[in-house]
């Protein structure tokens, strides 16, 4: 019997007990539900994670002042100067930028905010990629040069400290010092958030005059391409140690790094489901073996009347296989539907987007079939083996 | 054409030990029409199952169309029971969700045969046996005289050696058991071998040789001498 006539045959027999072929998918419904939920945020969570990586700068790392494990705490020694010597030190440094954080309470004309300033310099925005200008302008390298009192502010603490009023040319305060606005940046919304999103830029060189700071607190350096990343790396930290006469007293660190721990974070959350929708589908498994059992049972007598008609152990096993893979297949279709539901359900939550991928699909059918077949052999071969006069005689 | 020899099938249960046939031997020739009585519990439906290859006999041979079947395999079994043999039952064992189309399709579907021409054969089976015009029912829109004429026609599909008969008007009013005799007896005329299994003396009158068992032995082996001839009604012309 071709396989066509054996699907028609399975589909004769699932039709004349659809409620009970509905109850037997809702395991595989369930389980297949969570794979594709767990793939598709999965994947969603993985795309974010990548574009993170890029809003951030999947080529950046940036050098901390050590951490001694007896000492505590080491000093900071790195210098502006050094930010700008670094790219000459490396065919592989695109960019070096220093920062020189600052906390303090900033004062607008109306009202005061706190807030996070960063001393930084021209070349910010190349290795930030998250931030745009969306009013005024950046600093210039002359104004870093020159130490020219002028502030970039975030759009959020613009709106904090402006409301809906216009923040350019404003003058703002903080401790004695004082910055006139030029511009405001947007920063994209990250999951990892790096703690400045309430911030402002000014030049590094105005900062250090006015806090007496002569350091700066770490070097954030972009390397010229993924694969030459590690190298920057290793020769950024060989040539601070040299210039500053030192012996690993730096820390480097790259943003994959940082962003490692919501990867793992995900991780986990994917190991749950999986489990889940693992013992999900093997107990619908079990299901269908059970309700396969019963209609192997309850349809003895047709499977005498097929082997008196010449129905070989083959032609019987392939309808009933065929059968309990179409049951799980319809199962899992549902379930794709409910998973592809549940995960846009989800996501709202979890703040990852769903990300629908054709192998999960592809996957889901896969396992579904395979479940199909695995659970549907053992009655399959009941129902084949059966001697013919027994299965007619049946009662 | 049926050459059986020294046919023997035990019955083992935990209380006992049964010969339901005992040391059978019988020769049918191409195109005898053979009606099998006896008493109840005789073996009648022992000896058919073993001639239509659904049960296999503990000991003895038997050759069908050339083909020692003692010595297949479950699956050449299987070919032999689609290809050489025709079966109808006292319970029609018709595939109750499936049309009479379809059900007469089962054979040729088993045999591999392609859907158009099945479709074709399987019509022509049907008319052959006067149902031209009850293809789409079900068993259950079918009286028993027609269900045992959709059975007989799926019998005939694959054109088989022999056509075997277990009580086929067992379960028939007495005109519907006359209709189906004067299809046997019209198959017969058109040279298909028959053997019939019927505790009725009339049906087996329809034949042309009587065999009679009894406890597992054949106690008498002898022609007909007063043939009866059944008519079909109208509705049944055989082609
Ligand atoms: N599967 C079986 N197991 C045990 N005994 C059986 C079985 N089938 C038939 N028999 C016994 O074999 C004998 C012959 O039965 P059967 O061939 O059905 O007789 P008939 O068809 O002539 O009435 C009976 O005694 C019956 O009880
Ligand atoms: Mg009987």
């Amino acid at each position: 019997m071709n396989l066509l006539e054996s699907f028609r045959t399975a589909l004769e027999g699932i039709g004349t007990n659809k409620l009970r072929a509905t109850l037997t998918m809702s395991g595989i419904i369930i389980g297949i539900m969570s794979v594709i939920a767990v793939i598709t945020l999965g994947n969603g969570s993985q795309q974010s994670y990548t574009d993170q990586l890029e809003k951030l700068g999947a080529t950046n790392f940036s050098v901390y002042f050590g951490w001694d494990p007896e000492q505590g705490s080491k000093l900071t020694d790195l210098t502006v100067e050094d930010a700008y010597a670094l790219p000459q030190q490396s065919p592989n440094i695109e960019e070096a930028v220093p920062f020189a954080s600052y906390f303090g309470t900033i004062r607008g004309p109306k009202k005061g905010k706190d807030a996070s300033i960063q001393g930084t310099n021209e070349d910010l925005l190349k290795v930030q990629p998250n931030l745009k200008i969306v009013a005024g302008r950046y600093f210039t390298a002359k104004e870093v040069r020159e130490g020219r009192p002028v502030i970039v502010l975030t759009e959020k603490l613009a709106a904090g400290l402006f409301g809906g009023e216009d923040p350019l040319g404003k003058r703002l305060t903080y401790d004695t010092a004082s910055a006139v606005v030029i511009g405001v940046v947007r920063e994209d919304k990250l999951m990892f958030d790096n703690g400045r999103s309430e911030g402002a830029y000014m030049p590094i060189t105005y900062l250090q005059n006015v806090t007496g700071l002569k350091i700066v607190h770490t070097i954030t350096v972009k390397a010229k391409s993924k694969e030459t990343m590690e190298a920057a790396k290793k020769q950024t930290e060989k040539y601070l140690n040299r210039r500053h006469d030192r012996e690993n007293y730096y820390q480097i660190d790259s943003i994959e790094n940082a962003l490692g721990e919501m990867d793992s974070f995900s991780g986990t959350l994917t190991t749950i489901f999986s489990v889940a929708a693992g013992i999900a589908l093997f107990v619908g498994g079990i299901g269908v073996m059970n309700i396969m059992l019963v209609s192997v049972t309850e349809r003895t007598r047709e499977i005498g009347i097929r082997k008196a008609l010449g129905a070989r152990y083959g032609d019987i096993m392939l309808q009933f296989l065929i059968e309990s893979m179409i049951v799980c297949l319809i199962g899992g279709t549902i379930g794709i539907l409910l998973g592809i539901g549940t995960a846009m359900f989800a996501s709202q939550y979890v703040d990852v987007p769903p990300l629908l991928s054709w192998e999960s699909i592809v996957i889901a059918f896969g396992f579904s079939s395979a479940i199909g077949i695995f659970f549907g052999l053992y009655p399959a071969h009941k129902a084949a083996r059966l001697n013919p006069i027994d299965a007619l005689r049946y009662e | 054409m049926l050459h059986i020899e020294e046919l023997t099938k035990q019955y083992k249960t935990d209380e006992l030990e049964l010969f339901a046939l005992q040391n059978v031997n019988i020769h049918v020739a191409q195109g005898e029409f053979v009606a099998i009585v006896g008493p109840s519990g005789s073996g009648k439906s022992t000896f058919m199952n073993m001639l239509g290859c659904l049960d296999r006999p503990t000991s003895g041979s038997y050759v069908l169309d050339g083909i020692d079947v003692t010595q297949l395999k479950d699956s050449g079994l299987a070919q032999v029971r689609n290809q050489k043999i025709g079966f109808v039952f006292q319970s029609f064992h018709l595939l109750p969700r499936a049309t009479s189309l379809r059900n007469v399709e089962l054979p040729m579907m088993y045999a591999g045969v392609g859907m158009t021409e099945r479709k074709k054969r399987a019509k022509a089976a049907l008319q052959r046996v006067g149902l031209g015009q009850r293809m789409d029912h079900k068993p259950t829109q079918l009286s028993g005289g027609q269900r045992q004429r959709v059975a007989i026609a799926r019998a005939l599909v694959n054109q088989p050696a022999i056509l075997l008969a277990d009580e086929p008007t067992g379960n028939l009013d007495s005109r519907s058991s006359i209709e189906i005799m004067a299809i046997f007896q019209e198959l017969h005329a058109q040279g298909v071998t028959i053997l019939l299994v019927t505790h009725e003396a009339d049906i087996a009158q329809h034949a042309e040789r009587v065999i009679t068992f009894r406890d597992g032995h054949i106690i008498r082996d002898e022609r007909v001498e007063k043939r009866l001839f059944a008519t079909a009604s109208e509705e049944v012309i055989l082609t």
